[in-house]
Formats: C-alpha cells, sequence, structure tokens
C-alpha cells in the first residue's frame, strides 16, 4: 500500500516509495564502489540516482543512456526478432557504464570503475533490480497523478517565465 | 511528462519533427546559442561525418521555480533521412508534443507529406495520432525565393488546423515564439 503524503499543492504522492527506491540505489552505489548508479525511465527521465555527478547534467546522460539502450534493442529487435537485449556493457578507457532493464519501462545504469570484476556488477545490480520491480506499479500510479501539478495558474506563471527567458515580453 | 520527485522538477519531452534538411537542429542550435547558460543544458549531437543528424540532438531548457517546481523541456530532434526511420520511432517514444518543421521551398513539398506520414506511421506505433498528441507546424526557410505561399502549405500539410509559425531558423526567427507555443500546447489539459 502507498504510504501517500500531501504536499503544500493539496497534491499526492508517495514518499516512502521515493526513499526506498533510493535506499536500494544508495546500497547497490556503495556496494559496488560505483561512480554513479541511476534508475531511469526508457523515455530518458531519470527517476534517482546515488552517487557522484560531480558536473555531469544528469538528465543529458540519462536522455543519451536510454537513447543507447533503446538503440541496442532495435539492433536485437533486427537481429533476432525481439527488442530483448536486457543488458548493454560499455567499456572505457578508465570507466566501464553497466545499463539492464527493470521492467520493460525502466533502466538501471551503473557507472564505475574498469577494474571492477562485471560478474560482481551484473550480480549485485540484478538483485538490486529484482528488489525494485516490486515498487514499478506505485510508480506507474504516480506518473498517471503527474499531471494534476499543471493547473491554469502554473500555466499563467510558465508564459510568463518563457516570454523572459526567450525575449518575447 | 515526468515528476522527478527529487529535484522536484516536471520534465516534458518536446520532439521536433520534419523532413532532413528542414531546419530542425537548426533551431535548437539557435535555442542554445541565445538562450542563458543557466537555463539550459550543453546541445549534444549525434552527428554523421557529414554533419548529419545520426539518431538525435538534445537540448535541456529549464525555467524558473513555479508554485515549488522547476519546469524542464527536453528537446530532441529526429534524424530526417528517409533511412533512420527506426531512430524516429525512438525519438517519438513518450513525446509530450510535437513541432512539425516544414522546408517552406516549393521543391519540398513532397518531402514535407511524405515525412508527415512518416510521423503519423511512427506514432500509431505507439497507439496515438496527430488527433490525440499536440503538435504545431513551424514553415521555416521563409527567407528563401523558393519559397511556397503559407496559405498553399497550410491547404498541403495542415488540414487539422494545428497552430503554425513562420521561421528562418537560421537567424532565429520565429525560432522562440514556436517553442513558446509548442510548450503551451504541451502543458494544456487533454
Amino acid at each position: 500500500m502507498l504510504d501517500n503524503k500531501a504536499n503544500g499543492l493539496g497534491l499526492v504522492f508517495s514518499e516512502s516509495t521515493y526513499r526506498k527506491i533510493s535506499r536500494i540505489l544508495y546500497e547497490l552505489n556503495t556496494r559496488l564502489k560505483a561512480k554513479l548508479t541511476i534508475f531511469a525511465d526508457m523515455n530518458g527521465y531519470p527517476i534517482d540516482y546515488s552517487g557522484d555527478l560531480r558536473d555531469l547534467n544528469i538528465n543529458t546522460l540519462t536522455a543519451v543512456a536510454a537513447g543507447s539502450f533503446s538503440a541496442s534493442n532495435e539492433m536485437s529487435s533486427m537481429i533476432s526478432g525481439t527488442p530483448h537485449f536486457e543488458h548493454v556493457l560499455h567499456e572505457g578507457e578508465r570507466d566501464n557504464v553497466y545499463m539492464c532493464s527493470v521492467g520493460s519501462e525502466y533502466l538501471m545504469i551503473v557507472v564505475f570503475d574498469k577494474k571492477a570484476p562485471i560478474g560482481f556488477v551484473r550480480l549485485l545490480v540484478h538483485a538490486a533490480v529484482n528488489k525494485l520491480s516490486q515498487y514499478l506499479q506505485a510508480l506507474r500510479m504516480q506518473k498517471s497523478k503527474a499531471s494534476q501539478f499543471i493547473n491554469a495558474e502554473f500555466r499563467a506563471k510558465l508564459s510568463n517565465e518563457m516570454d523572459s527567458a526567450f525575449g518575447l515580453s | 511528462m515526468h515528476v522527478d520527485w527529487k529535484n522536484q522538477e516536471i520534465i516534458f519531452k518536446i520532439v521536433y519533427y520534419g523532413p532532413g534538411l528542414g531546419g530542425k537542429t537548426t533551431n535548437l542550435e539557435y535555442i542554445y546559442s541565445k538562450l542563458n547558460p543557466s537555463l539550459r543544458s550543453e546541445l549534444v549531437s549525434f552527428k554523421t561525418k557529414e554533419d548529419r543528424t545520426l539518431f538525435f540532438d538534445f537540448l535541456q531548457v529549464g525555467l524558473g521555480r513555479i508554485n515549488g517546481k522547476k519546469p524542464r523541456f527536453h528537446l530532441y530532434t529526429i534524424p530526417g533521412q528517409v533511412q533512420y526511420g527506426y531512430g524516429r520511432k525512438l525519438v517519438i517514444s513518450g513525446a509530450d508534443a510535437i513541432v512539425f518543421v516544414a522546408d517552406s521551398q516549393q521543391d519540398r513539398l513532397d518531402e514535407n507529406i511524405d515525412s508527415l506520414r512518416d510521423l503519423q506511421e511512427k506514432l500509431a506505433g505507439y497507439r496515438k495520432s496527430l488527433r490525440t498528441l499536440p503538435w504545431i507546424i513551424q514553415y521555416n526557410k521563409r527567407d528563401l525565393p523558393k519559397a511556397a505561399p503559407v496559405s498553399l502549405l497550410e491547404k498541403q500539410l495542415n488540414p487539422l488546423g494545428v497552430p503554425h509559425f513562420e521561421a528562418v531558423a537560421t537567424q532565429g526567427t520565429g525560432v522562440f515564439e514556436t517553442l513558446k507555443s509548442v510548450i503551451q500546447i504541451a502543458t494544456s489539459p487533454r
């Protein structure tokens, strides 16, 4: 059952679910001594992360990673007829990036030191993915509620912000 | 639309669609060059060695906090070249609104029509259509001598009567007006 909490706008979201996901990512990132662990939507939206972003823009990084993962799945479709690459590994000079699907809608991205054994990374990531799977339904429900944040007042203020930022006023 | 609970951000995905060499990337490059750096990310491009879009371009635009939430807009372009159909399908997944960037030149009319058909096909793959997904048209390259009259382009490309904007993306004309309009329809109730 979701532990919903009202925010200042009278809207609801689950802080409890969010905290549990954060905890899983933190534990994974710590045990792997990874640089960064991101849990994301397949459309390229980051849901949460653990680790050091340094100067990285997490939105850009996640959008590119999700695009790369989708492209790999498209390649899988062409080869075998099914979009079913569950995990993808990019090996770099110093860092590796391991990506793994979480259900069909979500994605785990782990940036880790090249010296870390890949088998160990896979093992721990898959254990974390299994833990995360129980929260996917709660995430879907929150997604459907997201539109409640947008009301007439929000849109009016947004219009003013755009005029100012875009030099249209 | 996505809510980033950790950073209290509301994020929308906007895709610039249209035929190859129509000016989609030029729109993003202009936005990138003119917007205050504190309001945008770096522009990420996947290009071929011929400087054509291979997969997508990506730019994040962020505005100030509104009612405790920070609106963010993820702007994507698609690869316009016919052979990159798979990339187009991936990029429009989860789009909240689309800008169709049409090339105004008379001799590009067929490419515009083909691209619009291609968009309809790709949307159908996600059980969406141009009747259900918010979109607008930008008639780009209005400065070129071979630009067709807007009335003709409207007749051929805009039977649904969605909002349209005239633009010269290389000079920035109409670029931010288009962006504001697509954000407004992306955030409107459906």
